[in-house]
């Protein structure tokens, strides 16, 4: 798990508020890191994981004294097995896990 | 007891993807269509930035002529916001819109013209549920239930513009 602290390049002036943002990286490898398929299962049990290990992580990310000024934090996380399914399975997926940590 | 603290722990959890500000999320995954199939890159895109959730699908599609990879909507009605932009585009910037959300935001409180919306979300819902409770087709919800319009008072009668929202929503005959 990387974090990233980015910075907005500010253009005019006169708006000097500049963007600050949290970048949350992982890489998601396969469970033996050998096998090149994998199940859509532990995808998902691994990325319900991550997301709660990012949320730590940004946690701690926040004693930064420019934290306060983040805004639209951003979490990354690419998957590196190959996965056989129907994509549109991945947007209910995705939405039940959002919704299961509260928006 | 046990339910309680469940409960808690659920309020708890809720509130911590907002309020750690996580308003955008990406996952990048090679997908097999069929398991003959060649594996093919996807990313889903998610984003909170109005106050409700918006997802979107796209296929990695690199131009053989350019070698640029570009996104490209999958599956969903709609063009996604980020159709047709390369893949290593930088991230956007917050808009000015943005900026006034979060001072809202960071205040606890609402960015007034983020309410319209949300009317409509939930109103859209509701006629949803009506329609399946009671089975019925879907051409029966109203296409214009929802009517909102602002009202600016000139700056003439008051030293402060003063904004207000007037939102009208047709009940169903």
């Amino acid at each position: 798990m990387h974090i990233y602290l980015g910075k907005g390049k500010v253009h005019n002036k006169q708006n000097d508020s500049a963007d600050y943002r949290f970048f949350a990286r992982a890489i998601i490898r396969h469970s033996d890191l050998v096998t090149k398929e994998t199940s859509y299962e532990y995808l998902q049990n691994e990325a319900e994981r991550r997301l709660l290990e990012a949320m730590d992580e940004l946690e701690i990310a926040f004693s930064h004294p420019l934290a306060n000024k983040t805004d639209c934090n951003h979490v990354f996380m690419c998957f590196v097995p190959t996965v056989c399914m129907e994509p549109s399975r991945l947007e209910d997926s995705v939405r039940g896990m959002i919704l299961r940590y509260g928006l | 007891m046990k339910k309680k603290q469940t409960f808690f722990y659920s309020k708890f959890k809720g509130s911590r993807l907002l309020k750690l500000r996580i308003l955008q999320a990406e996952l990048k995954m090679n997908i097999r269509l069929t398991p003959d199939s060649e594996a093919t890159p996807f990313r889903v895109f998610m984003t909170h930035e109005s106050g409700h959730l918006d997802i979107s699908l796209y296929r990695e599609v690199t131009n053989q002529a350019t070698g640029q990879t570009v996104f490209q909507t999958y599956n969903i009605g709609e063009a996604g916001p980020l159709d047709g932009r390369a893949l290593h585009d930088p991230y956007l910037t917050k808009d000015q819109l943005q900026y006034k959300r979060f001072t809202a935001q960071t205040n606890s409180t609402t960015y007034v013209y983020d309410l319209p919306e949300m009317f409509r979300r939930a109103l859209a819902a509701s006629w949803k549920q009506y329609i399946d409770t009671n089975r019925l087709k879907d051409q029966s919800i109203p296409r214009d239930n929802f009517v909102c319009q602002e009202l600016i008072l000139d700056n003439r009668k008051q030293s402060k513009e003063k904004i207000f929202l007037i939102i009208f929503i047709k009940k169903s005959s």
